[in-house]
């Protein structure tokens, strides 16, 4: 069966307020919720940190810039999207540079695939999401996981 | 116009890393570089553009390029793909 982001949204795996101090700490912050859940170990947080360091991941997204942080594999458990909406902007890397142009990311989508072969497709269906400018900027002003669920599950059924 | 078609061969297909790749490349050249996977067409120096192209293993994308250096920009971006984009396939 196909598995689409609509399946993947849950509400414990949307946080808001995260208050992460940097790139890395976004990553791992949003991670715990999908290590909470048994859907990845903490160990793919830091092989995100690792890709995020090589191959950057900040998109030029409006009004607000996110991140797509993901890793291969190795340490996925299950499937999951978890989205974290920063208390405060930290500084991604555009993906597509060299890692010289820096964005101001108020929003982090953590992809944790287990079948590669689905990536392609998880991004290009997440892409509709962040390319949304009124669900990006309604989202960064949400208080709770539950309104932002009921968001992004309105949105893609639209 | 220089048109050239690319077989996606590498296993995950043109998922995050490769899509960066290919922004990258194609941002080494002045002329303009369009993607087409399908119906859907893509400027080849967006990577927001370039991420909806949603082309898997086997997908034939075309790419068309305009200005003096496109016929580089075309051979950079086959050779890319002919390398699966750095990735071991």
């Amino acid at each position: 069966m196909q598995t689409t982001l609509l399946d993947l949204l849950r509400v414990d795996h949307m946080l808001v307020d995260v208050p992460a101090t940097d790139a890395f700490s976004a990553i791992r912050l949003v991670n715990a919720a999908l290590v909470q859940s048994g859907h990845t170990l903490e160990a793919f947080g830091e092989d995100a940190c690792a890709r995020e360091t090589t191959f950057p991941t900040g998109l030029p997204t409006q009004p607000v810039a996110v991140a797509i942080p993901h890793a291969d594999p190795p340490h996925v458990l299950a499937t999951a999207v978890a989205i974290g909406v920063l208390r405060s902007p930290v500084q991604f890397s555009q993906m597509g540079t060299d890692g010289s142009v820096h964005l101001d990311v108020h929003a982090v989508f953590l992809l944790a695939v287990k079948d590669q072969a689905k990536q392609v497709e998880m991004i290009q269906q997440l892409m509709k999401v962040i390319q949304n400018q009124s669900l990006l900027g309604a989202i960064t002003r949400l208080d709770s996981p539950g309104e932002m669920h009921e968001l992004i599950r309105k949105t893609l059924t639209s | 116009m220089p048109e050239i078609q690319l077989e996606i061969t590498n296993e995950v297909g043109l998922h995050a890393r490769p899509a960066a790749l290919f922004v990258q490349t194609a941002n080494k050249f002045k002329c303009e570089i369009m993607v087409r996977n399908g119906e859907t067409i893509a400027n080849a120096k967006s990577i927001l553009d370039v991420l909806t192209l949603g082309a898997g293993k086997g997908a034939v994308i075309t790419v068309t390029a305009e200005g003096e250096d496109a016929e580089q920009a075309l051979a950079a971006l086959q050779q890319l793909n002919a390398r699966n984009f750095e990735e071991l396939a």
